[in-house]
């Protein structure tokens, strides 16, 4: 008895963490059902579990980020020197493997198509057309780590013409929009997130890009995008960025910005 | 198709241990939110749990080069944010609770179930004052399986123990703390 109480307790964890399997389920409801008063101490316990989801945290201050990009840009600076010949090298292996994996992926996939029999074949178009995507994703998120700019920008149009997208596609846009130090494949990762605004991280991520960029024309892109989008949440953000911001240009552009956001 | 995920944790981190450094701005960004909750829970000050958070980045630039290729960064970074928060409290001891009663009203709505929510605040509030009294040891287990929600069998790894003996754990002190903050509610 103690026994199945101490198996029973480990079970009751399970559950509370919505980590238990139908047949573990089942064994606990078994020993519940037949031990009523351990089953009410357990019970109570749940309570407990669940008075935790009420417990609030603060959130940092913008300095803890900004703190953070101050260490990586020391220590970037402090490698660099040291660092770049390793990089190149490595960069040039990636890259001349790829370009041969592509190469050879594509043609096999040639091959394979036209050697598809034309009738009836309903199902193997499907798995084929659902191996492509796979394939335009892998390749979209290896592009988007290339050294070209040309290259990134490519990636990144190849995100918006996926039927469908993941969360990792998403996330490489997002990353790209916020990091990459070329204002063109920034620009282009913005238009092809706009594709997916309809989901609500895109629409977060795009009100948190507010903050991080540097350059007047992400600026006043996403602005633009934030207006179209009707995304209210963004006023606050562009209206302390329009404290901060010298230019002119993109003062003038968040005000007018706010201003229509408020009025619909 | 076997997909690899090149933005996965551990792809990530083994690209910053390879000198892909820039590649922890996104490592940041899925964690840092994290260790400030739990170094929030561990010290109630928001100031120093900022501060431990730079510490945990600044370790694991500095100790990159341990990470294994059979890694788990969540294991990896959560252990790394342990020991950081013990070398703290090392150096300092003891923490006072501390309670913000202006966010605290502010959480209250002008709902008309006003009456059950202030005994439901009651419980909280005392509950957070039952996590105070926890050992160190116990807070940091229930912190990190219940509102950190990492997974029990990572946590046994940190821990150096067996997965059922977290969960009996973890039992234990949900007890422990029912029965304390029942306590407070009687005084």
């Amino acid at each position: 008895m103690e026994k199945n109480y101490e198996r029973a307790k480990e079970l009751w964890q399970d559950r509370l963490s919505g980590n238990i399997s139908e047949q573990e389920e089942k064994e606990l409801q078994k020993f519940l059902d037949s031990n009523p008063a351990e089953a009410a101490a357990l019970e109570q316990l749940e309570d407990t579990w669940r008075l935790f989801d009420e417990i609030e945290r603060p959130s940092p201050s913008a300095s803890m980020d900004a703190r953070f990009e101050g260490m990586m840009a020391g220590y970037a600076d402090q490698k660099q020197s040291s660092k770049t010949s390793i990089l190149d090298w490595l960069i040039l292996q990636i890259s001349t493997s790829w370009q041969v994996g592509l190469a050879s992926l594509l043609m096999g996939l040639s091959i394979g198509w036209w050697l598809l029999p034309t009738q009836g074949q309903q199902k193997d178009i499907a798995q084929l057309s659902s191996e492509i995507q796979t394939m335009k994703e892998m390749m979209m998120l290896t592009l988007i780590e290339q050294p070209k700019a040309q290259e990134r920008i490519r990636a990144v149009n190849m995100a918006a013409d996926l039927p469908t997208v993941d969360e990792k596609v998403i996330d490489a846009l997002i990353f790209t929009l916020n990091e990459d130090k070329n204002v063109n494949v920034r620009l282009a990762s913005l238009e092809s997130l706009l594709r997916y605004s309809d989901q609500s991280e895109v629409r977060t991520a795009l009100v948190d890009a507010l903050k991080m960029q540097d350059s007047p024309i992400l600026l006043v892109a996403i602005a633009d995008a934030l207006v179209a989008l009707q995304e209210k949440s963004s006023i606050d953000t562009m209206e302390q960025l329009r404290q901060q911001t010298e230019d002119e240009i993109v003062r003038d552009k968040l005000d007018q910005s706010n201003q229509s956001l408020q009025k619909t | 198709m076997h997909q690899t995920n090149l933005l996965d944790d551990h792809a990530l981190m083994l690209k910053v241990r390879d000198g892909e450094i820039e590649k922890l701005n996104l490592l940041y960004k899925r964690y840092s939110r994290r260790f400030f909750g739990f170094f929030y829970g561990m010290t109630n000050d928001g100031a120093t749990s900022e501060d431990l958070v730079q510490n945990v980045f600044m370790r694991i630039l500095k100790y990159k080069h341990t990470y294994k290729d059979s890694g788990d960064f969540e294991i990896w970074a959560f252990q790394m944010a342990r020991n950081v928060h013990h070398d703290h409290y090392r150096k300092n001891k003891r923490y006072a609770f501390k309670e913000d009663m202006n966010s605290y009203e502010e959480q209250l709505s002008d709902s008309q179930n006003r009456e059950v929510e202030m005994e439901r605040s009651d419980e909280l509030m005392n509950l957070k004052k039952a996590l105070e009294d926890l050992s160190q040891e116990k807070k940091e287990l229930i912190e990190l399986v219940r509102l950190q929600k990492v997974k029990y069998a990572k946590v046994a790894e940190m821990f150096g123990i067996t997965e059922s003996a977290v969960k009996v754990r973890v039992h234990r002190i949900l007890k422990e703390l029912r029965e304390s903050y029942m306590r407070l509610d009687v005084r």
